[in-house]
C-alpha cells in the first residue's frame, strides 16, 4: 500500500475506490468505449489538479460525478455519434441513482447491487436467455437473434422488456430510486 | 388520461428510445425530449450499464486495469507540485481540459516517438563522413536503424525561470528500429513500461499486468488519441516530417562532447514556421565517425507540450552494452 503522506498515492487509492462507479456513470450516458476511457481519465486527472477545491466533509464520488458530468456534456455536444441520449437531464437522473446506490450496504458496487441476480432469476426463461447472450456471452444482436431463431426486431423488444423488468424488481428491492423519486 | 398512464406511457416511449438506440448504436434519436422521458430513458440507460458491469467481457478487467494505469500514467507526468499543496494555484475551466490532458497523457509517447523517428529509416549509406545536414541526418538515421543495442537516458525538464519548475528522467533502451522498452516513474513506486520486440508491442502496469498486441497499434493508441498530438503516425511520415518540417544546419562538424572521446557533428534546427505544433528547435549531436545519435535535445512549447508547460527534452546515450537477447520481451521487464 503506498504511503499515506504522498498525495499522488492517496489519489490512487480514489481512483481505484470509485473506478466501478465512474465507469458505471460514463457508461449509463456514453456508448462510446473510447469516449469512456478518454473521459474517465480526464474526470481523475481534472480531479486531481481541483483537489484543493473538493470539500472533504462530503463524499467523493458525486464531486467525482459532478465533473464528469460537464465533461459528458461537452463531449456529446462535440462528438458526432448521436447514439445514446445524454442531456443535463439524464445525467442528473443517472447521478441521483448512483447516489442512491452508493449509501447501500456493502463495500463494492458488485455488492450494492447484488440483487440484480435475483432480479434476473425472476425473469421469463426467454427473456433471461436473450440477456444472458446478449451480455454474459457478449454476443452481437445478430448472433443472439440467430441463436434464440427470432428475428432482430424481436430480438430488440424482448431485452426492451428485459430492462423493464429489471428496473421495477431493482426499483422494488430499493437498489434504484422509483420513477418519480 | 391518468397519471399514472401518463407515467407509464412515458416510460414505454423512454425505453423504446434507449432500445432503439442500443440497437443501432449509429442511428439518431429525438432530439426534443422531454425532461420526464429523459429521467425513465436514464433509468433505463443505467440498468443496460448495470447488466454491461455484471457481466463482464473477458477483455473487461484489462480494460479496468488500463483505465487506472492510463490515470497514474498522466499523473507521474505532472509537474512535482502536488495541487493539494497549492491552494491559490490558477487552474484551467473543466471544460477547457480535454485537449491539454490529451497531450499531457501522452507525454513519454511522443517523445519515444521522437526518438524512435531516428531510430527508423531506410539505409542510404552508413559509414561515409556527411558533408550537409541532410546528409547527416541520414547518416543518423541510417546509424539508429542497425540493430545495435543503446540505452538513453531522457529528462523531461521545465525550463529556465518557469514558473512551475519540473525534473523527471526516464530510460529508454532501443536496438535498431523497432525494438525498444521505455520506463517511466508512476506514484506507485514501480515503473509503467512500454515496449515492442518487432512484432509486437507491449505495456505492462506498475502492478505488473500485461498488455500486448500484434502490431504497433497498441502503443499508437498511446500517442496519438488525439490526432493533434504527433505529427506523424509512422514511419514515412516521420520521415518526412523531420526532412521537411525543420530547418536543419550543421552548428559544428568537429565539435568535442564531454560525455564522448571522439569527433562529434552538432545539428540544430528550428521549426518552420507554418509547419504547425511540434517541437520549436531540435538537436543533435553525434558520432562524426559512425552517425550514433550522443545526444538529442527538443525543446516543447507549452502548446505541444504534454505537461501543458514548455519543456526541454534530452536524450543521452548512456550506453552501447548488448542487452539480453530477450530485453525486448515483456516477460524480461516483468521481473525487473
Amino acid at each position: 500500500m503506498p504511503s499515506g503522506h504522498d498525495p499522488k498515492a492517496i489519489f490512487e487509492i480514489l481512483v481505484r475506490e470509485h473506478e466501478a462507479m465512474l465507469t458505471l456513470y460514463l457508461r449509463s450516458a456514453l456508448d462510446d468505449a473510447a469516449a469512456v476511457d478518454d473521459i474517465f481519465q480526464e474526470t481523475m486527472l481534472v480531479a486531481w489538479r481541483r483537489l484543493d477545491d473538493f470539500d472533504r466533509s462530503r463524499p467523493f464520488g458525486p464531486w467525482l460525478r459532478g465533473i464528469a458530468h460537464k465533461l459528458v456534456l461537452a463531449h456529446s455536444r462535440k462528438s458526432r455519434r448521436r447514439g445514446i441520449v445524454c442531456n443535463d437531464t439524464v445525467l442528473l437522473r443517472i447521478e441521483e441513482q448512483l447516489a442512491h446506490i452508493h449509501e447501500r450496504a456493502g463495500d463494492t458496487l458488485e455488492e450494492k447491487t447484488a440483487e440484480l441476480a435475483e432480479c434476473m432469476r425472476r425473469l421469463p426463461h426467454d427473456q433471461r436467455r436473450a440477456v444472458e447472450l446478449r451480455y454474459g456471452a457478449a454476443q452481437t444482436p445478430d448472433q443472439v437473434a440467430a441463436a434464440l431463431d427470432i428475428s432482430r426486431e424481436a430480438l430488440k423488444k424482448r431485452l426492451q422488456r428485459a430492462r423493464a423488468q429489471l428496473l421495477d424488481c431493482l426499483r422494488t428491492k430499493h437498489v434504484l430510486l422509483e420513477a418519480d423519486a | 388520461m391518468s397519471k399514472h398512464e401518463h407515467t407509464d406511457q412515458v416510460r414505454a416511449h423512454a425505453e423504446a428510445i434507449v432500445a432503439e438506440q442500443l440497437d443501432h448504436p449509429e442511428g439518431a434519436y429525438p432530439s426534443e425530449i422531454s425532461a420526464a422521458t429523459s429521467r425513465h430513458v436514464a433509468d433505463a440507460q443505467l440498468v443496460e450499464a448495470l447488466l454491461r458491469h455484471h457481466y463482464p467481457s473477458p477483455t473487461d478487467g484489462e480494460a479496468r486495469e488500463r483505465r487506472i494505469d492510463q490515470v497514474l500514467g498522466a499523473l507521474a507526468s505532472e509537474p512535482v507540485e502536488a495541487p493539494v499543496t497549492h491552494a491559490g494555484a490558477e487552474r484551467d475551466p473543466v471544460t477547457h481540459r480535454p485537449a491539454r490532458r490529451s497531450r499531457r497523457r501522452w507525454r513519454i509517447a511522443p517523445l519515444s516517438a521522437m526518438l524512435l523517428l531516428f531510430v527508423t529509416a531506410s539505409v542510404w549509406w552508413i559509414a561515409t563522413p556527411a558533408t550537409s545536414a541532410a546528409s547527416t541526418l541520414d547518416f543518423v538515421i541510417a546509424a539508429a536503424d542497425r540493430p545495435e543495442d543503446r540505452t538513453y537516458s531522457v529528462t523531461i525538464e521545465s525550463r529556465a525561470g518557469a514558473p512551475i519548475q519540473f525534473h523527471q528522467e526516464t530510460r529508454l533502451d532501443v536496438r535498431g528500429r523497432d525494438h525498444f522498452v521505455m520506463r517511466r516513474a508512476t506514484p506507485l513506486g514501480r515503473d509503467i513500461i512500454f515496449g515492442s520486440n518487432g512484432s509486437q508491442s507491449w505495456i505492462i502496469s506498475p502492478l505488473g499486468t500485461v498488455t500486448r498486441h500484434e502490431g504497433p497499434e497498441l502503443l499508437d493508441r498511446w500517442r496519438t488519441r488525439r490526432e493533434a498530438v504527433l505529427p506523424f503516425h509512422n514511419v514515412s511520415e516521420a520521415l518526412t516530417f523531420l526532412d521537411s518540417k525543420y530547418d536543419l544546419e550543421i552548428v559544428d562538424a568537429t565539435m568535442q562532447l564531454d560525455t564522448f572521446e571522439g569527433d562529434v557533428i552538432h545539428l540544430s534546427g528550428r521549426r518552420a514556421v507554418d509547419a504547425g505544433l511540434g517541437p520549436t528547435h531540435a538537436d543533435i549531436w553525434c558520432d562524426a565517425r559512425t552517425g550514433s545519435l550522443l545526444r538529442l535535445v527538443l525543446i516543447l512549447p507549452s502548446e505541444w507540450s504534454p505537461s501543458g508547460h514548455a519543456a526541454r527534452v534530452t536524450f543521452d546515450l548512456e550506453s552501447t552494452d548488448s542487452l539480453p537477447d530477450d530485453w525486448f520481451e515483456p516477460e524480461a521487464q516483468v521481473t525487473q
